[in-house]
């Protein structure tokens, strides 16, 4: 767990210019949003959304969709 | 003389790449770079034994360093998702199973080289031990991922390399 002492030391050294902590930062966002994303097309998918709908909620076609989440890609 | 928990096990370069890949994914990544390499190798019993940590230890270091940088950008540790669930890897992978693959991760370009590096003095490239891709992945130096996380664990570099020159019996 951080404590809030531990945040304030970590801003701190973000705005030190530190890249090592910010380009980690901006992976892990990354991360943290490709794990967001698959998270909610399982729960559209358990909800009954096509894979139609999923790819027009996301921008992108129902292929890509359908290739990067179906199950049975693997 | 080598010992039998040290005894390395010869792991398929394929496998280990597919393994690495399942790593990346369970945590969202879309390349598997050097630190996936790392958490691979734990298909090694040896590497354990060598590196004196485990792989829930390792998976955990690479999701509290997460959590880090996320709050350097003021993201607070309730800012999180779950991990992403893995898949079964082959132990032996024939090329077939690998290119029918569709959504397979590409591999970062020092990943790449830690893995051909390794298996340069073998007569199968394709045959690597665990030992010899982990004594590439120790000479790597931070922001490598992988150097990363091994200072995070709090890992010895240098004693981890004399226990390998121990289990390796010709070098």
């Amino acid at each position: 767990m951080l404590t809030s002492m531990n945040i304030e030391k970590l801003s701190a050294n973000l705005s030190s210019d530190d890249p090592a902590i910010g380009l980690r930062a901006s992976l892990a966002l990354h991360r943290l949003a490709e794990r967001v994303e698959a998270n909610q097309v399982g729960s559209a998918r358990e909800k009954g959304w096509s894979w139609q709908q999923i790819g027009d909620a996301l921008g992108v076609t129902r292929q890509s969709v359908h290739t990067k989440y179906n199950k049975e890609s693997s | 003389m080598t010992t039998e928990s040290l005894a390395p096990e010869t792991l398929h370069a394929w496998a280990i790449c597919l393994q690495a890949g399942e790593e990346a994914r369970r945590r969202g990544d879309r390349r598997y770079g050097t630190d996936h390499l790392l958490l691979a190798l734990f298909e090694d019993a040896s590497i354990e034994a060598v590196l004196g940590v485990n792989l829930q230890q390792a998976r955990q270091a690479l999701a509290s360093l997460d959590q880090e940088a996320l709050a350097a950008l003021g993201l607070g540790s309730a800012t999180d998702a779950p991990p992403l669930p893995m898949r079964a890897v082959p132990k032996k992978p024939t090329i077939w199973a690998i290119m029918k693959k569709k959504d397979r991760l590409r591999i970062t370009p020092a990943a790449k080289k830690v893995l051909e590096e390794a298996s340069k003095p073998n007569r199968r490239r394709l045959q690597v031990t665990g030992q010899q891709v982990l004594a590439q992945i120790l000479t790597l130096q931070p922001p490598d991922p992988a150097a990363v996380l091994l200072g995070d664990l709090g890992v010895n570099t240098s004693e981890v390399r004399r226990r390998l020159d121990a289990a390796t019996p010709d070098s």
